[in-house]
């Protein structure tokens, strides 16, 4: 032996091995003590049985090319034969062309489970002979019954018998109560033919059994451990429960789904009391039905008799009577009770909820978008706002200040106002921003009331008429007009079509409407816009005077807008007019 | 118990207590000489009762498997020779010699080993003595897988060898293999034992086993006969059929639907009642020959319940602790007029953990020798084949287990080899594995076992010895006359099957 010998490699199961013969190999040169021996799966203790080991080593033997006599190992007999066989099976079956499928049970396939022994077959000798021939206890009749005292006391007393203190008296259920447990578990022993006779004779065996069934059962655990841990006859135990992980959302959704066949089944019941009613009822009105008729034929009878000539009408006919039929009242199911006690709903959504989450939402977008342009517009001058203002030095901090306050009393005086006043606008200017000084202008005298003033108005509810002049390209010229609204006394003296108009009267309106230029309110709107150019086109320069202060002065135009002198007109001409 | 000899009798040699005995004193745990079939062989006394007036001792031979233990008459067992008395759980103080002759004929019941040794100087060793028996009888290694006998055809003809037979043939060294687990201390110790066998029960509940640890009253085979269909067989083990039967001579069982009675009326009037005649299940294979059905435990709780009740009969380790729920059970039938016969089955688990894909395997005894355990071991392998995974079969296996799965392996691995030999002469253990279904382990165990794998010239090959060679040659000859059994896998109409998570857990 060299010291190569026992560096050998391991056996590797991922390499592939020579299958080679006897005869290629010198056998002398063998050696695998380096392999692991693997265990032959026996019981250590077992695998040194005599007859096991000398099994195995003429197995060995054999594998070694050694002729040995082959051993075995010897088993109890099982080689008998009864004589019987064929009076206990009988030659019926014929096995389908189909492989089989099958799924009932041994319970499905066995008849009645209690079967008759020898003691049986004597009381029933007994039992019958004391009986005619048409009323005697057949077997199956005899089993049927048993079968069914037996599957009642298992139900109803599981635990009798099990006691194994001798002297404790065993309480059977009396036929009465069986009865009553058969009803229960709608099982037919009472229309059972012998059920009450055979009720003593199973009483007295079961007695004599300390109350086991009739038939030897399995013995299962009982729930004692220590006890039945060390009981060879105990078998089948459960299984260890594994309880299946349980999350709030199963619970919820298992509890929904409970409700809902809940209510289900209360309705199906309901239904069916329904129906049943019905029935009733049609039942109590074929017997009425019967009754007329009974009393027709009397009077049928009658009218011969005493020769009353007169046609049946009345007694063909049956007059509609007028019926109030209430219908019963469906019982109402019970809401079921919640387990927190909440009212049923709580889980509903409510459309007051979705009405205030959607208002919500909304103002929710109108701040963001707010928020948006503010940031976009944040280092710009809104030119639309303060280009024919003298450009101040810090851009106004909100566009509500550009508003300000007119007084009907400023209004007035619109037509002269003071050199003062500004802003300024030259219509004919193509660039108001760089000629406008040097235009010929015109003024409106516009109070600036202080800051905390107008702040304070503001919140009033009166709302005084605020306005604001803007110049846009075309040397259009916009009064955007803000506060006042309507009162109600106004409303109605006022055209529909007029108030309709002002409806649109609100700004940044060009912005707004972008989206629906091709819509009828873009072009009113417009209309409006181009009306209001026009008077200042046509008017300021012309100095109206007269015009403009019977329309101030006017009801209807008390809110003194641009467009108040278009007002009588309707808006299109005058679209066209400026286009 | 052999479990307990055999750990013990290196350590125990010291500590045993021999004397002389009277028929009286021969109490249950004493080791005594009986003659078996025309020779003494040394047995322990498991159980002591009177029958028509005389003693009768149930005894376990040493070194023989349980399922050959019996009642002897008294006249059968030698008391001229020392008997040795169970050991006491403290070291017994003086050598007990007893030698009572006149003692009492305590005729009656089971005598309890205290009553035999209640003589002795040290009355402190007397009570203890049951304790100890109890005890160590508790002593019990893990649960076994048990197969049926399943050796080849040819090895059924030759009849049993004598005690003489172990010396006919070497016993090459490295095949009995030792298992590290057992500890022969445990043995003398309760309170491990009892330790040892909750973890047991605690393995069971988790791993959904089949086996089970011994207990004393299950040492004794509780049912002498059992009369199944046309045969009538006698019991190996114990099985926990109700109490009441085991006072009944024949235990009547029903083919088909496995049912059990004590009384030949009731069996009489149950066959008049029987509907079955098959396994409830669905047939999954069908040859000229067998039909294999597969029961599902779940289902078909009673069917599987009353199925291994029987097989518990003739498995020793086979443990009915739990139920059935997790297993499926596949049954091999024959086909006749009748209805189809139960010749055997396999339970497998529905999920195993291990990827075994045997639990338990048992041809029914009067079924034996026909050569039905290597189909049945055959079509476990193709199931196994079909779901694309090596099985095993559940560890450790039982004498008639090991010889039945050895003869297969070889047959399949050599019937493999030669054709690898003819064609490309190379191949790896794995791939053995992987064609035959099987795990590299049990190949390598089989290849080892035939000293088939020898170091040539720097590397491992694979040998076909001439003895191989030769054994098959011998079994292809007795198959053409015979005839062989097989599996033809076009026949086997059957998808692994699936269970939702409901259907795999074990409660009710």
């Amino acid at each position: 032996m060299t010291a190569t010998r026992f560096r050998q490699r391991k056996l590797s199961t991922k390499a592939a091995l020579q299958v080679i013969d006897d005869s290629q190999i010198d056998v002398t040169d063998d050696d695998t003590r380096h392999i692991a021996t693997i265990e032959s799966g026996v019981e250590r203790t077992e695998e040194i049985e005599h007859h096991l080991q000398a099994a195995i080593s003429a197995a060995n033997a054999a594998a070694l090319g050694t002729k040995v006599k082959a051993a075995f190992i010897p088993t109890p007999d099982a080689s008998k034969v009864i004589p019987n066989y064929e009076n206990l099976y009988r030659k019926v079956y014929s096995h389908p062309h189909s492989y089989i499928r099958f799924s009932s049970t041994v319970e499905d396939t066995s008849g009645n489970l209690y079967c008759i022994d020898e003691e049986d077959d004597e009381y029933i000798t007994q039992y019958n002979s004391k009986k005619s021939q048409g009323t005697q206890c057949s077997e199956d009749n005899f089993e049927e019954v048993i079968s069914e005292y037996e599957m009642l006391t298992a139900l109803k007393q599981p635990f009798l018998g099990l006691s194994e203190d001798e002297n404790l008296p065993i309480h059977l259920m009396t036929y009465e109560e069986m009865e009553e447990a058969a009803f229960e578990s709608d099982s037919k022993l009472g229309e059972k033919a012998h059920a009450k006779d055979l009720y003593t004779w199973w009483e007295q065996r079961r007695t004599k059994r300390r109350g086991k069934p009739l038939m030897p059962i399995l013995k299962f655990e009982q729930g004692q451990i220590d006890k039945d841990d060390g009981d060879p006859y105990v078998c089948f135990r459960r299984r260890e429960h594994r309880p299946a992980r349980k999350t709030r959302r199963t619970d919820a959704q298992s509890i929904d789904k409970l409700k809902r066949l809940r209510l289900d089944m209360e309705r199906v019941r309901s239904l069916a009391k329904c129906v049943q009613l019905r029935e009733d009822n049609k039942k109590d009105n074929q017997g009425w039905e019967a009754k007329v008729y009974t009393f027709r034929y009397k009077v049928k009878k009658y009218k011969r008799d005493f020769k009353i000539d007169d046609n049946d009408d009345d007694l063909l006919v049956n007059k509609p009577r007028k019926r109030v039929v209430e219908p019963p009242p469906a019982p109402v199911p019970k809401p079921p009770v919640r387990h927190d006690f909440k009212p049923p709903e709580a889980d509903l959504v409510q459309l007051e909820d979705l009405h205030k989450l959607r208002v919500q939402n909304i103002e929710q977008v109108v701040i963001a978008k707010r928020k948006e342009r503010q940031f976009n517009n944040a280092g710009w001058n809104d030119q639309t706002v303060v280009a024919f203002q003298k450009p101040p030095i810090t851009p106004p901090p909100d566009t509500q200040q550009s508003f300000r306050q007119v007084d009907t009393y400023f209004a007035r005086q619109l037509l002269s106002p003071p050199p003062s006043a500004s802003p300024s606008l030259s219509p004919s200017s193509p660039n108001p921003r760089s000629t406008g000084p040097l235009q010929p202008r015109i003024t409106f005298q516009t109070s600036a009331p202080p800051q905390t003033k107008r702040k304070r108005e503001e919140d009033d509810n009166g709302d005084p008429m605020r306005f604001r002049m803007r110049s846009s390209r075309n040397n259009r010229v916009f009064i955007d007009r803000r506060g006042k609204r309507l009162n109600d006394k106004d409303r109605e003296q006022i055209d529909e079509r007029i108030l309709d108009r002002f409806a649109f009267d609100h700004d940044d309106s060009d912005e707004e409407f972008e989206g629906f230029s091709g819509s009828t309110k873009y072009n009113r709107e417009k209309a409006l816009l181009f009306s209001a150019n026009l008077f200042l086109q046509q008017v300021m320069p012309q100095r109206r005077h007269d015009h403009l202060t019977q329309s101030i002065n006017s009801p209807a135009t008390s809110h003194l807008t641009p467009s108040t002198p278009a007002a009588p007109h309707p808006p299109t001409p005058i679209t066209q007019a400026t286009t | 118990m052999v479990a307990r000899d055999g750990s013990q009798e290196p350590t125990a040699e010291k500590e045993v207590i021999t004397g002389f005995a009277t028929i009286a004193t021969l109490a249950i745990g004493v080791k005594a000489w009986v003659e078996k079939d025309g020779e003494p062989r040394k047995a322990e006394i498991l159980s002591k009762t009177t029958r028509k007036g005389e003693p009768v001792f149930y005894v376990h031979y040493q070194d023989f498997n349980k399922r050959l233990d019996e009642w002897v008459a008294a006249s059968r067992i030698d008391i001229s020779r020392e008997v040795e008395f169970p050991v006491p759980e403290k070291p017994a103080p003086p050598k007990k010699e007893q030698s009572y002759p006149n003692l009492k004929n305590q005729k009656k019941d089971k005598k309890p080993p205290r009553d035999s040794i209640a003589s002795t100087p040290d009355p402190t060793a007397g009570p203890s003595t049951p304790s100890a028996s109890a005890a160590r009888s508790l002593k019990r290694n893990r649960v076994t897988f048990e197969a049926e006998h399943a050796s080849p055809q040819s090895f059924a003809a030759t009849p049993a060898p004598d005690e003489d037979g172990i010396d006919l043939v070497e016993t090459p060294a490295g095949n009995v293999v030792s298992a590290p687990q057992t500890d022969p201390t445990i043995g003398n110790n309760g309170e491990i034992e009892g330790f040892s066998k909750e973890k047991e029960i605690e393995k069971l509940r988790t791993s959904g086993s089949m086996t089970q640890s011994a207990h004393e009253v299950a040492r004794v085979r509780n049912l002498s006969k059992l009369q199944i269909g046309k045969f009538e067989v006698e019991t190996w083990y114990f099985s926990p059929y109700p109490a009441e039967l085991t006072e009944c001579d024949v235990v009547y069982i029903c083919e088909f639907c496995l049912s059990y009675f004590g009384e030949e009326r009731r069996y009489q009037r149950h066959r008049m009642k029987c509907e079955l005649f098959h396994p409830p299940g669905n047939e999954i294979y069908r040859d000229e020959n067998v039909s294999f059905y597969e029961i599902d435990g779940r289902r078909q709780r009673t069917w599987c319940r009353n199925l291994c009740l029987l097989s518990k009969c003739f498995l020793d380790h086979k443990t009915l602790y739990y139920d059935v729920d997790p297993f499926l059970f596949y049954c091999m039938t024959s086909r006749d007029e009748y209805g189809c016969h139960l010749i055997g089955y396999f339970s497998k688990e529905k999920e195993s953990a291990e990827n075994y894909n045997v639990a338990c395997i048992l041809t029914l005894p009067q079924y034996q020798r026909l050569g039905y355990g290597r189909l049945l071991i055959a079509f476990s392998y193709e199931l196994s084949k079909r779901e694309g995974k090596l099985g095993s079969p559940e560890k450790p296996l039982s004498d008639l287990g090991l010889l039945g799965y050895r003869a297969f392996w070889q047959e399949v691995i050599v019937d493999l080899l030669v054709e690898v030999r003819e064609n490309k002469g190379e191949i790896s253990v794995d791939e053995i594995a992987a064609r035959l279904a099987m795990t590299a382990n049990d190949v390598v165990h089989t290849l080892q076992n035939l000293n088939m794998i020898k170091y040539f010239k720097g590397q491992h090959v694979i040998c076909l010895t001439a003895g191989v060679i030769a054994q098959r040659e011998a079994l292809l000859e007795k198959q053409k006359v015979k005839g062989k059994r097989t599996i033809d896998s076009s026949l086997l109409k059957w998808k692994p099957p699936v269970f939702n998570a409901a259907a795999k857990t074990w409660n009710w």
